[in-house]
């Protein structure tokens, strides 16, 4: 079993959750950039 | 010239080709992300590197068929609004929210896990990256879920009103969601996305067990997708005859279109094998059948009467060519993958499932065949439920926006041209990356970066093969 990581659990939480929000706001931004071209 | 072309015409093929350019890619990345998830779960289960490194293979692809699949997949709802606003006026109250709901899932669970999936290995560790590889593959669920829910409103509406505007109208939620074809087409689909997925990770496999047959991650995914094949390809023809029985409980048009019967038969209709289907004369031409197997396919009795086209207005006919020959192909194509898994479970048996070469080229061969097997399914059911957009209630002709042909014509020539140069280089790229065999210690998307699993031992820089052993 792969039990163990070198950083501690809440860095790797932080980190999961940092670049999930990351991907999230990347994305958001791009669609509301299309959103905004298709309104004009 | 152009002033002559039919919009409609004209938006339905703009309409066809584009979510047939789509469903290619959702259907490999829907059954890859659960392979995904079940490479990273045996990873952690056993600790055999040759799980990772088939991992890493795959995520390379994954990320690009994911990506063309979002890209091809925005275009549809743009199309509702540009080609189809009648459609949309009218469907909007009822297909809108689980519209959304399927985006929302496709964005925070897709999408925002898959950069964990992607970049988080090193950052997150091992379980926690399992979770995000669990979320997306949930997130391709749920998309899917939500799509085959819409598009089965589509074909079998329910739990809906009419408001004063005329637009159909939510009445009960349970109803409009799980409608009579869902679950059906639900369970069809997904199986129809694994069965796709093993075929192809059996061809890749297959190609480079053809050239060496002592890799070991080339075996490895060879024996996982034959396994895969061998059990989900019986399982699909089951859910396939079951989703037929309900499509001829609620739209019997299309089955009658599918079977080739325009006539009707009081005392058994024959199974039509092979012919020509001639719609102006409503007649199949040179017809091989089978008699009475139809209804004892269909109705479970030889003698069951079987009511045909000519029992319904001309005018409600479906275009019995495309939907009699495609379904052909589908169920064609369906049972050379159950010979394929059954091949594959006799040289399992045998002890040469990675030596018998000619297994290795019919399971290469076979690669494409899931894409054109969903292909040819989903133009059964899409052409099989003309001349209605919403089945029996709003006609394709009512439901598209008032446009000129050439509005349309150039908003297509468009399509056609960036499609095809786009996704052929992607789709190239994809296969180059297929052709390369997977190697020990595959690279991931962050060459140079050691995966460490446990503790600030230098071990995995000494030895490549190490960084992938478990932590004691």
């Amino acid at each position: 079993m792969i039990t163990a990581s070198p950083l501690p659990l809440w860095k790797r939480l932080a980190w999961f959750v940092a670049i999930w929000a990351l991907s999230i706001v990347t994305l958001g931004s791009v669609a509301t950039l299309l959103r905004f071209w298709l309104r004009t | 010239m152009l002033a002559h072309l039919d919009p409609l015409i004209l938006a339905r093929a703009q309409f066809g080709f584009t979510v047939a350019f789509h469903i290619v890619f959702p259907s490999f990345s829907i059954g890859l992300a659960s392979y995904l998830a079940v490479l990273e779960g045996l990873w952690l289960a056993t600790g055999r590197p040759v799980y990772m490194d088939l991992f890493r293979y795959w995520l390379k692809i994954f990320a690009i068929a994911f990506a063309m699949g979002v890209v091809s997949g925005l275009v549809m709802s743009y199309q509702f609004g540009t080609n189809w606003s009648v459609f949309s006026d009218k469907t909007g109250p009822v297909l809108g929210p689980m519209m959304a709901y399927e985006v929302l899932s496709a964005f925070f669970l897709e999408a925002g896990f898959l950069g964990v999936m992607l970049f988080g290995m090193t950052k997150v560790g091992p379980r926690l990256h399992f979770a995000a590889t669990l979320m997306v593959a949930l997130g391709t669920f749920f998309s899917a879920f939500w799509i085959l829910s819409v598009n089965s409103w589509m074909q079998t509406p329910a739990g809906y009103g009419t408001n004063p505007q005329g637009q159909f109208v939510p009445l009960d939620w349970w109803a409009v969601v799980f409608n009579p074809s869902f679950p059906f087409r639900l369970v069809h689909m997904v199986l129809a996305a694994y069965l796709t997925t093993s075929l192809v990770v059996g061809a890749v496999g297959a190609w480079h067990l053809l050239r060496d047959r002592a890799n070991p991650a080339a075996r490895t995914m060879f024996s996982m997708a034959m396994w895969m094949a061998a059990l989900v390809a019986p399982a699909q023809i089951l859910a396939g005859d079951a989703h037929g029985l309900n499509t001829l409980e609620h739209q019997p048009a299309k089955v009658m279109a599918m079977e080739g019967h325009y006539q009707s038969h009081p005392d058994g209709a024959p199974l039509v094998l092979f012919g020509l289907p001639d719609q102006e004369a409503g007649t199949i031409r040179y017809a091989v059948k089978i008699p009475k197997l139809s209804s004892l396919v269909l109705k479970h009795a030889l003698d069951a009467p079987l009511a045909g086209l000519d029992s319904l207005p001309r005018k409600d006919w479906p275009p019995v060519p495309v939907v009699f020959w495609s379904f052909r192909v589908m169920v064609g194509l369906g049972l050379l993958m159950l010979l394929l898994g059954g091949l594959s479970l006799l040289a399992r048996y045998q002890g040469r499932l990675y030596a018998w070469a000619p297994l290795h080229r019919f399971a290469l061969a076979m690669g494409p065949a899931g894409f054109v097997a969903v292909l040819a399914g989903w133009i059964t059911t899409e052409v099989g439920r003309q001349p209605y957009t919403v089945y029996g209630l709003l006609r394709t002709a009512d439901s598209a926006s008032p446009l000129a042909g050439p509005a349309v014509a150039a908003s297509l020539t468009a399509f056609v041209v960036v499609y095809f140069s786009v996704f052929a280089m992607g789709t190239f790229y994809i296969l180059r990356l297929m052709a390369k065999p997977p190697q020990v210690g595959e690279p991931g998307l962050q060459p140079g970066v050691p995966i460490r699993t446990a503790g600030i031992t230098p071990a995995p820089a000494v030895d490549p093969d190490r960084h992938l052993q478990p932590a004691e």
